[in-house]
């Protein structure tokens, strides 16, 4: 799994990449710590999973959100913030996250995050294999 | 209006079930809230309460609960409106909804697993969280363990200690500038950053502290220095502060 975290705070990004590197001993971990660092990563390394947060330097987490959305709609995105008002959440789906975690949270939160997007991985993963069967049936 | 309840309580003698769990209990209603609260602390339950939407959805992006009992009638939003959001984010820790349109057992929209009558007595609502609450609680831990309880995340808290000198200082020069502004950014990241570490004290402090200036129109109004001297307090117990007189006093 390739994960890519946006975080300016560094206790912040070593707190995400030691729970994640704990409990998915194997990811493959990209880290930035403002919006157009991100972006370019997003684009030399595209991760699987993101965690993004909002409140970072040079472009605002939403608006990279944005155009990451707008290159890769299947890229699997988590917002991290701060602000756990309502507006601020809805501002994020309306975008369209998978995910939307508030500071402070639990260990439990990112890992129920990258559970799912396991779960959907290997959703998808079993829909391709059932349609490449059904091709193969056909043309046999 | 939020309080935690994180301790385990024995369950109520003569009551063959023991529940166990951690459940998020979002009531409009501040009286019914605390008599449900008590009522599920006496179960066994650790519950966090809370009295409006915007309280609850961030609680439910914070915290992994067992069961959320959502009132459907809280303000700002409904408890509808709160769950669409939780949904569209992907959030799918099991609801309970509190109605005065439904009996137990009814799911009243989708979203929500059951429904319970508000003022349900006390079976009724102990009944429907026996159904619902899983057998392993949200807070339970298999597998590889928590992160939280190796040396990797003991030398991160350790470093952050380390660091909390610098952000008082950076704190103490933002206050003297009179610059809310950045008093209320230092403390923002204060409460992530502490809270993520364990940090509960300083974390609520630092809270309240951004809330203070972030509401306040300079830096001597009474909630900000309330707020100012309620983080040093917290600030003390880890060797520095915001304003070393009083440090030096208490020392």
């Amino acid at each position: 799994m390739n994960v890519l975290i946006v975080e300016d705070d560094e206790q912040g990004r070593r707190f995400l990449c030691g729970v994640i590197e704990h409990h998915w001993p194997d990811a493959r971990i990209v880290q930035a710590v403002d919006g157009k660092t991100a972006l370019k990563l997003f684009a030399q390394h595209p991760p699987q999973v993101t965690l993004l947060d909002i409140e970072i330097p040079k472009l605002n987490g939403l608006d990279v959100l944005e155009i990451m959305r707008a290159f890769r709609r299947d890229s699997f995105i988590v917002m991290v913030s701060g602000n756990s008002s309502m507006e601020n959440v809805k501002t994020a789906t309306d975008i369209g996250v998978d995910g939307f975690l508030v500071k402070p949270f639990e260990e439990r939160k990112v890992i129920d995050a990258l559970q799912r997007y396991t779960r959907r991985h290997e959703q998808q993963a079993k829909k391709v294999a059932v349609v490449g069967q059904g091709k193969s049936l056909s043309l046999d | 209006m939020e309080r935690t309840e994180a301790d385990s309580h024995e369950p109520i003698p003569g009551r063959d079930r023991a529940l166990s769990g951690r459940v998020l209990l979002a009531c409009a209603d501040a009286a019914e809230g605390r008599r449900l609260e008590g009522l599920l602390t006496a179960a066994g339950l650790g519950v966090t309460l809370t009295g409006d939407t915007e309280a609850a959805v961030g609680r439910a992006l914070q915290t992994a609960f067992d069961l959320i009992l959502l009132d459907l009638e809280l303000a700002p939003a409904d408890g509808t409106s709160a769950v669409e959001l939780l949904e569209a984010v992907g959030h799918d820790d099991p609801r309970l909804a509190l109605t005065t349109d439904a009996g137990p057992g009814v799911a009243p929209d989708e979203g929500f697993a059951a429904a319970l009558p508000r003022n349900a007595d006390a079976d009724q609502v102990l009944d429907c969280l026996a159904r619902l609450l899983p057998a392993a609680s949200a807070d339970g831990w298999r597998g590889s363990g928590r992160w939280r309880d190796t040396e990797a995340f003991a030398e991160l808290v350790a470093d952050y200690l380390g660091e909390l000198p610098d952000v008082a200082g950076e704190l103490r020069r933002a206050r003297d500038q009179g610059d809310l502004e950045a008093v209320a950014g230092i403390a923002h990241r204060v409460k992530g950053t502490a809270g993520n570490l364990g940090l509960d004290g300083l974390s609520t402090a630092a809270a309240t502290l951004q809330q203070a200036a972030r509401g306040g129109s300079a830096v001597d109004d009474l909630p900000v220095r309330s707020a100012f001297a309620a983080l040093d307090a917290e600030l003390a117990a880890f060797g520095t502060g915001t304003d070393p007189m009083a440090y030096e006093a208490g020392r």
